[in-house]
């Protein structure tokens, strides 16, 4: 499908939204809108993409309760503010579109987060993603090093053909918030696999040491939780290269809730799951075990960690032996470790031994 | 017995002859600290040695949770924006010493003491209640005034269509009769405006009664025209088929009162269904209805059986992954 036909698809779904609720208040009924639960409860492992997608269990929106009666005011909000940014061919940031509600008086969001959320109601809603609203995120910043070429259109429409070891600087490749085939084509690769990497000062040390080219890995900095982008391109590269993605990230319940995002899903995007997720994506470390084995500097898990080192026990993607050893580990140590704790090894520990040592135990080494 | 704001509501209990207590609640009180207890004894207040008298042994030993007041485990001095004041009066006073500082611990005493506060409390819980509900009512009310309207002409505009009817929506949220009044001083005159939504999808008639300061009402200022003044300051009108989700304001002014001195209207209504009425109270027995004629109004309908529907707004769970 081109833009223009995607575009106008997405105008025809927002279109039956409002036609939905204008019908409801028409024959007297208290307008509401039917969602897909968004929680970690309603979230189901989907056996034929191998991802987690949300369940059958549904919420309602009503205009009965004050904040379902706001959101319901700013979801036409955003409607007439999407069909007129399809009329003009313009687009806007997210972040555009939270100070945008600023003039729309009772509909004004009280937080980005918040319309954030609404948007992504609207793609699950209206089954399509946010950039056919013209909605797009703020660029993050996360990179890619590593022999990959790729072309991209830049903003006059040329294409540019890039190869991301030799034509990028030290920071590597940008990778732009739309990685979609008309923006963004995969050529070659001379890399056998991809290795995410959490932090900018694990990416920076595995760049200085020659990582990529002595060990044929492409870097990925997904800096934090990666954004949506970052995990379509992994996702990309994954099914167009066939190249397998390692995730290395620190040892603390955050980084493994990255891992999550990777390979399984997260909650928030459950609805687009299979664009974003890698399912074969492996996780390297820092592990639990890893913390103990490689006697690794540590802090103290803080409350809030224990806290959501507990959720993740009730979390179904961790449910399994591998998560559950792990976590409960975490546990017990009551410690975490950051993927430069390794340093205190020496610089070249964790190119010379920790990861080929890790990458052997999952036969990649 | 007075205190610098104005909005406490004072409760006092009829109890026995010999402990009279009262709750002050509200205003600007603070609401995360202990509440400030004062004691008296014929008439003398009483302000050293609170610990070890009869009249704080009598707070702490009651559960004020039942009553709307905050307290840990249930005994204690309770916490909340009240001040908790106790007269005990009588002709022989068992103090602790000579100085009377304070009084004596004497079972009996202390029965009778929270006896007169349990009566208090009730009254006050039942005023915390009455607040409460409004406060929900009232966020409805914003819903159906305010917000519902505009997702309605949004929704027309999208789909190009006129901006449908809110008769159907309005009554199936609120469902109620909705009273809201205010209160405004100027050039020595209370302003009183009350103003009667039906929400509810019905027509509806019934009367309103107020219950005014004594020979304040400006006869001449009353809109519509009362169906009734009699004796004691009890005015009440007749309002005739408030068609579903119309509105009837009654005005009046009170003269003759000095500033500050007037704060809440005493607003009741008969010939309705107390639970569809909210913001105003049944009419008490002692007002005698000479004129009107009060009809049995049958209970409205049960609400439609609502559907198990989990709230999509409420889960209050956190999707974020991010720390």
């Amino acid at each position: 499908m081109t833009n223009s036909e995607r575009n106008a698809e997405a105008v025809d779904r927002l279109y039956e939204i409002a036609n939905s609720i204008y019908d409801q208040i028409s024959s007297g009924k208290i307008p509401k809108m039917v969602i897909p639960l968004r929680t970690k409860g309603n979230i189901r492992f989907d056996p034929k993409l191998a991802v987690w997608k949300y369940g059958k269990a549904m919420g309602a929106r009503t205009a009965k309760k004050t904040k379902g009666a706001q959101m319901l005011l700013r979801t036409m909000f955003i409607l007439e503010f999407i069909e007129d940014m399809i009329a003009r061919s313009k687009s806007s940031t997210l972040r555009e579109m939270y100070y945008i509600s600023e003039g729309w008086g009772k509909g004004k969001f009280s937080s980005q987060d918040e319309s954030n959320m609404l948007a992504e109601d609207l793609e699950i809603v209206a089954r399509c993603m946010r950039e056919d609203f013209k909605l797009r995120p703020e660029e993050n910043g996360a990179s890619i090093i590593g022999d990959l070429t790729i072309t991209e259109v830049d903003r006059k429409g040329r294409k540019k053909r890039i190869n991301c070891r030799d034509d990028v600087g030290d920071s590597g490749y940008g990778i732009p918030y739309n990685v979609e085939r008309e923006k963004l084509e995969i050529l070659e690769t001379g890399a056998k696999f991809i290795i995410a990497i959490e932090t900018g000062g694990m990416f920076d040390r595995l760049m200085e040491n020659g990582f990529d080219e002595e060990f044929g890995a492409l870097l990925v900095h997904l800096k934090g939780q990666p954004a949506r982008s970052t995990r379509r391109f992994v996702k990309r590269l994954n099914e167009e290269m066939k190249l397998p993605v390692v995730v290395f990230t620190d040892g603390d319940p955050w980084s493994f809730r990255i891992f999550a995002s990777v390979a399984y899903g997260a909650i928030k995007t459950a609805h687009i799951s299979e664009y974003l997720a890698t399912p074969t994506a492996e996780f390297i470390g820092i592990t639990a075990s890893d913390i103990v084995n490689y006697e690794l500097p540590t802090d103290k898990l803080t409350d809030m960690d224990v806290r959501a080192l507990n959720a993740e026990l009730r979390d179904p993607r961790f449910n399994d032996d591998f998560w559950r050893g792990e976590i409960e580990t975490m546990l017990q140590l009551g410690k975490k470790a950051e993927q430069q704790a390794l340093a205190k090894y020496g610089l070249d520990y964790v190119t010379d031994t920790y990861l080929p040592e890790k990458l052997g135990e999952i036969g990649m080494g | 017995m007075r205190t610098s704001n104005r909005n406490s509501t004072l409760l006092r209990s009829q109890g026995s002859p010999r402990s009279t207590p009262a709750i002050l609640f509200g205003g600007n009180l603070p609401g995360d600290q202990p509440v400030t207890i004062l004691r008296f004894a014929n008439r003398v207040p009483l302000l050293y040695q609170q610990g070890a008298c009869v009249i704080t042994k009598a707070i702490e030993g009651m559960d004020w949770r039942r009553y709307g007041l905050e307290q840990r485990g249930g005994e204690g001095v309770p916490f909340g924006p009240a001040i908790i004041l106790v007269h005990v009066a009588s002709t022989k006073i068992p103090f602790t010493s000579e100085a009377k500082e304070a009084i004596a611990n004497i079972p009996e005493m202390q029965e009778e003491i929270q006896l007169a506060l349990k009566a208090c409390g009730r009254k006050l819980k039942t005023h915390l209640n009455k607040r409460e509900t409004k406060g929900k009512t009232k966020a409805k009310f914003e819903i159906v005034r305010e917000i519902l309207p505009l997702i309605a002409e949004k929704s027309a505009k999208i789909v190009g269509k006129d901006v449908p009817s809110l008769t159907g929506t309005i009554t199936k949220i609120m469902n109620v009769v909705w009273i809201d009044d205010s209160i405004t001083f100027e050039k020595d005159r209370y302003k009183v405006k009350v103003k009667v939504y039906n929400y509810t999808p019905k027509s509806q008639s019934f009367n309103l009664h107020a219950l005014v300061p004594e020979g304040a009402l400006d006869e001449k200022a009353t809109v519509p025209r009362p169906s009734e003044i009699k004796e004691g300051g009890k005015v009440s009108w007749e309002l005739k088929r408030i068609p579903s989700t119309g509105d009837v304001e009654v005005s009046f002014d009170l003269t003759g009162l000095d500033a500050e001195s007037y704060d809440e209207n005493e607003l009741y209504a008969s010939g309705i269904n107390p639970v569809s009425i909210i913001g105003a109270d049944p009419l008490p027995g002692d007002w005698d209805l000479e004129r009107i004629r009060v009809e049995e109004v049958e209970a409205p309908a049960e609400e439609e059986a609502e559907e198990e529907e989990v709230d999509y707004d409420e889960q209050g769970e956190v999707l974020n992954d991010e720390q």
